[in-house]
């Protein structure tokens, strides 16, 4: 690797779109999180520091190596995530997070960043049997462990990301459609069976979903976060409300305000135009993310990982405004760059890094 | 994402084939994503922004409520007739046994906190924590069926208590702030001041006629609160200060009050009359010092019933004094003389002859005990009291002029009072042709047939103290608000009655009646007085109104004092033995607590209607240096 040509394919817009993007999730954070006794929005800079040093060294570490050490780290993830339900720091009642000396690590987020890896390794490898029922059923197997480790946290949205970036990089990866339908429609098939037997599906959860439907109309219970943060949302209008003056926000009428629901702090504080310049961000990110999905000249591997990564992050937009304007069921996935949370951050950060380092890495070496 | 990118460098594989279309697929389901939530943000935020608002708005903003006093109703000293005293009130919110009201704890420990905090309010408001938790235990089962949050447990705290519950903020137990009215003088002119509904506003008396003066205008407060009911600094959006009721400053004179109230009771309780009305006014002004009637009420909650008063019978909501018609009797022939000698009907000279029986049409007039009183004059008609001798005087001066001679003196219309039901008198209820008849005119004359109310009888009385000038009664003389005068009711003149010549002359003659007359029972040492005895037959046979009217000094009239007893119990009806005792006591009491200088410091008169009265029942006259004195300071 040689400086010239790191210089030559390193995406400059996309690191653009990605420090806009840091800037406008700490504003956002500091408007909603500077009256608190200890703001998240201080804690947050530090998080992005480390993001941008681990994106950077994303960026200088060549991905074949990554994905080659990726079955270690994924045997190390999933031992964290067993670790996670045995000793864990609950919150919420959920157990997400282990303290590692004062450090308080979240192995889901981490796990979106292996499965991606081991993903392209595995589908890399079988390149040319990636078609067949047996490699896709293999790769289920691979990723099901975490995500019943994950749904057992219980996480419905990080599992839900994980199996999304598992039917986006089947797809990529060259899975025939019809099979990624059958088993998407096996799956709602099998929810629908959990719902009305057991104890998986936790109340909560089938709540969040009644709201959506429409059956739950308790505007002080179970729907009460949707309603407010729709009324949040809607209450900034066309202009918004202006920074610092998000009344329903700050009252905290919104629940995880500076974490799953800080996008209604965007939709009361800037209004329509805000909501639009954000979903536009995304959008270029996208865009930067795609191209690299579809340059001629990319590796397989290289495809495979920028379409995990993409994934991930479209599944986290989409799902996490989607649960705010009340068009999908609330599961607690974050905002990426705007959401408070180290750990997402943190893989956030790493996983643009990974195209990076995907574009400049790209045409000698090769598997 | 959704770009479909071709390269020119490479061929189209199988793969890169399908790739394409594969990313076009999958950016398309992006693509729709993104649409549905820009959709569903440009309906939420564009097309239905302003409702949003508004529902935000109501969802974070709170309505404090500033609540208002009544205001206070003072006698003319400034002491207080009606006032507020804080009563507070003591509750419990069975709410907290949910764990999603008192936050995420067993319910063992949820009671726990309770039956603690129980026995710390007990011992707080000093009653019994067997009672408190037969409240409480009654409180929390009924709790699941009625999901009350506020249960009162004791009332009638006072501002300390409340104060002191407040800080210490036992578990589910809260304070209820209130206000309690208290008359300080209990039932002295609680028909005048009145009482208050449950409701707050006046039901009776000046609470009834100065309600909108009285009533404050509650104001509030329009702040941002956050989702823990927590106002937030600095977002108050409207601000309506409460606004306190007016502060409304009587004529009433509270010693004057309890004087005549205590003379009333003894008259109760002596001649157990129906009722008894005491009218006290002032000449010069018009100022009604004093209104008792009797039986009366007390309005004051009872000691420890959380503001509960007794009840009222209704009869002694009775207004005697204003809001009652009488046929007044013979206190009204001073009218009738002097309107006769002021409009020269008659010359104080001129002389009728009283046989002890006027027939008239079917009937004939008598005067009072069978008495003859021979050749009289107006001088003497009042003194002795002689019908035969007011109706020839009635009958000179016609029946119109007699009924504008009572309506010049103002019996006949309705003072502009704020109390409730006040009343005017009627020369007739009769509207035929019968109306001015000879008859009716003979008896008119005398106080019978006629009607008017005790305070339009003093009022008229006052116009004659007044050098005939009369007023109108007065019981309201400002508005304060917040110690300064928002409003002043200067007294007002009606008219002129009669001149101020023939006014004094009537004095005089009413002074005769005190003197030498009917009313020697009202002699009072020290100082003269004029007055009038009254006794007038009720529809029912032996049944009387006794009544006597005093004017005092006679020389510089203070006062005048109008006691009315209806239907005592007989043989004791005439005024002179009901009223004029009860006059005597109240009129001396004032003079001595208004510092009133003597005008007959030799009880000239005073003597003069002793010995009178000796004489009458027959024993010798006291010896000079026996003469009953008070002395004033």
């Amino acid at each position: 690797m040689n400086e010239e040509k790191t210089s030559k394919n390193l995406d400059i817009p996309l690191l653009l779109v990605t420090a806009l993007l840091c800037l406008f999730g700490e504003v956002i954070l500091y408007t909603v999180t500077h009256g608190d006794r200890e703001p998240l929005y201080k804690k947050q800079i530090i998080w992005f520091a480390l993001g941008w040093v681990s994106l950077l060294t994303a960026t200088r570490i060549d991905y074949h190596f990554l994905v080659r050490f990726s079955r270690p780290l994924y045997v190390l993830n999933l031992l964290l995530l067993a670790l996670v339900l045995v000793v864990s720091h609950r919150v919420n009642g959920a157990s997400r997070w282990v303290r590692l000396g004062g450090f308080e690590f979240q192995p889901s987020e981490t796990a979106k960043l292996f499965v991606i890896l081991i993903l392209a390794g595995f589908f890399t490898r079988r390149r040319k049997k990636a078609h067949t029922p047996r490699i896709l059923f293999l790769s289920l197997m691979l990723i099901a462990l975490p995500v019943l480790l994950i749904f057992k946290q219980p996480d419905l949205g990080t599992a839900l990301v994980v199996l999304a970036i598992w039917g986006g990089m089947a797809y990529m990866a060259g899975t025939p459609g019809r099979y990624l339908i059958g088993l998407t429609l096996t799956g709602l098939a099998l929810f629908v069976i959990l719902w009305n037997t057991g104890h998986v599906i936790k109340t909560y959860q089938k709540q969040r979903i009644e709201v959506l439907l429409g059956t739950d109309t308790n505007t002080t219970g179970a729907g009460y976060h949707v309603t407010q943060a729709r009324i949040a949302i809607g209450s900034g209008g066309f202009w918004g409300k202006g920074l610092m003056h998000g009344s329903q926000v700050r009252g905290g009428y919104i629940p995880e305000k500076q974490t799953d629901f800080i996008f209604t702090a965007v939709g009361e504080q800037l209004g329509f135009l805000g909501c639009t310049a954000l979903l536009l961000l995304y959008a270029w990110l996208f865009w930067r993310i795609g191209k690299t999905v579809m340059a001629p000249d990319q590796d397989h591997g290289g495809r495979l990982i920028a379409a995990g990564v993409l994934t991930m992050i479209a599944f986290h937009v989409i799902e996490n405004i989607g649960m705010n304007v009340g068009i999908l069921p609330v599961a607690g996935v974050p905002l990426p760059l705007v959401s408070a949370g180290g750990s997402n951050v943190l893989v956030t950060l790493f996983s643009i890094g990974l195209i990076e380092s995907i574009r400049i890495h790209r045409p000698e070496i090769l598997f | 994402m959704n770009e479909k990118m071709v390269s020119p460098l490479h061929g189209k594989s199988r793969y890169s084939g399908m790739r394409e279309k594969r990313v076009m697929f999958a950016g398309c389901i992006g693509a729709a994503g993104y649409a549905a939530i820009v959709i569903r943000l440009f309906s939420l935020q564009c097309i239905h922004g302003r409702e949003m608002r508004v529902r935000a708005e109501e969802v974070c903003s709170r309505r404090i409520e500033l609540a208002s006093h009544r205001g206070n109703i003072l006698d003319c000293k400034g002491r207080p007739l009606a006032v507020n005293l804080y009563c507070g009130t003591a509750g419990f919110d069975p709410g907290v046994i949910r764990p999603d009201v008192s936050g995420a704890q067993s319910a063992q420990q949820r009671m726990q906190r309770i039956s603690s905090a129980l026995t710390q309010t007990a011992s707080l408001l000093h009653v019994s924590t067997q009672h408190l938790q037969t409240i409480v235990q009654n409180a929390l089962s009924s709790e699941p069926r009625t999901h009350s949050r506020w249960v009162p447990v004791c009332s009638g705290l006072t501002m300390q208590q409340a104060a002191a519950l407040k800080q210490l903020h036992p578990f589910g137990f809260g304070v209820e702030d209130g206000m309690e009215r208290l008359y300080p003088d209990g039932m002295d002119a609680a028909q005048v001041i009145g009482f208050l509904g449950p409701n707050g506003n006046g039901q009776a008396g000046l609470e009834w006629g100065c309600n909108k003066w009285l009533t404050g205008h509650n104001g509030f407060a329009r702040v941002e609160a956050d989702a823990n009911n927590r106002e937030i600094p600095g977002t108050l959006q409207a601000l309506k200060p409460a606004r306190d009721g007016m502060t409304v400053c009587t004529t009433l004179d509270a010693d004057a009050q309890r004087i005549a109230t205590a003379a009333a009771k003894k008259i109760m309780a002596e001649f157990h009359p129906k009722g008894v009305s005491i009218t006290i006014v002032s000449p010069s002004t018009g100022d009604i010092k004093a209104m008792v009637s009797l039986p009366a009420f007390n309005a004051n909650p009872i000691a420890g019933s959380g503001g509960k008063r007794p009840p009222i019978a209704l009869q002694s909501m009775q207004d005697r004094c204003a809001g009652s018609i009488y046929e007044p009797g013979s206190t009204i022939k001073a009218f009738t003389l002097s309107y006769a000698l002021d409009r020269d009907f008659i010359a104080p000279g001129t002389t009728f002859y009283c046989s002890g029986r006027f027939p008239i049409g079917r009937h004939a007039i008598h005067c009072a005990k069978g008495e003859i009183h021979g050749v009289v004059n107006a001088a003497k008609i009042l003194r002795v009291s002689c019908n035969i001798g007011a109706a020839q005087v009635g009958l000179r001066m016609g029946g119109r002029n007699l009924q504008e001679a009572f309506t010049t003196f103002g019996l006949f219309s309705t003072p502009s009072l704020p109390l409730p039901g006040v009343e005017r008198g009627h020369w007739s209820f009769d509207f035929s042709a019968m109306r001015y008849s000879a008859a009716k005119t003979a008896r008119a004359a005398f106080g019978q047939a006629v009607t008017t109310t005790p305070l339009a009888l003093a009022m008229g009385y006052a116009a004659l103290a007044n050098k005939g000038v009369l007023m109108q009664p007065r019981l309201v003389t400002d508005l304060q608000q917040g110690g300064t005068v928002v409003r002043n009711f200067p007294p007002v003149q009606v008219r002129r009655a009669v001149s101020a010549d023939t006014a004094q002359e009537v004095m005089q003659m009413l002074e005769g009646v005190v003197t030498n007359g009917t009313g020697t029972s009202a002699a009072l040492p020290g100082y003269t007085v004029a007055g009038k005895t009254g006794t007038a037959s009720l529809y029912r046979p032996g049944a009387y109104t006794g009544s006597f009217i005093g004017i005092v000094p006679a020389s510089a009239p203070r006062v005048v004092i109008l006691v009315t007893v209806r239907d005592p119990e007989p043989p004791h009806y005439y005024g002179a033995e009901v009223a004029a005792p009860a006059f005597q006591s109240i009129a001396a009491q004032l003079m001595a607590i208004w510092h009133v200088p003597q005008d007959d410091p030799n009880n000239l008169q005073y003597d003069a209607a002793q010995a009178g009265a000796r004489a009458q029942m027959g024993l010798p006259p006291l010896p000079e240096n026996k003469t009953q004195t008070i002395s004033l300071h």
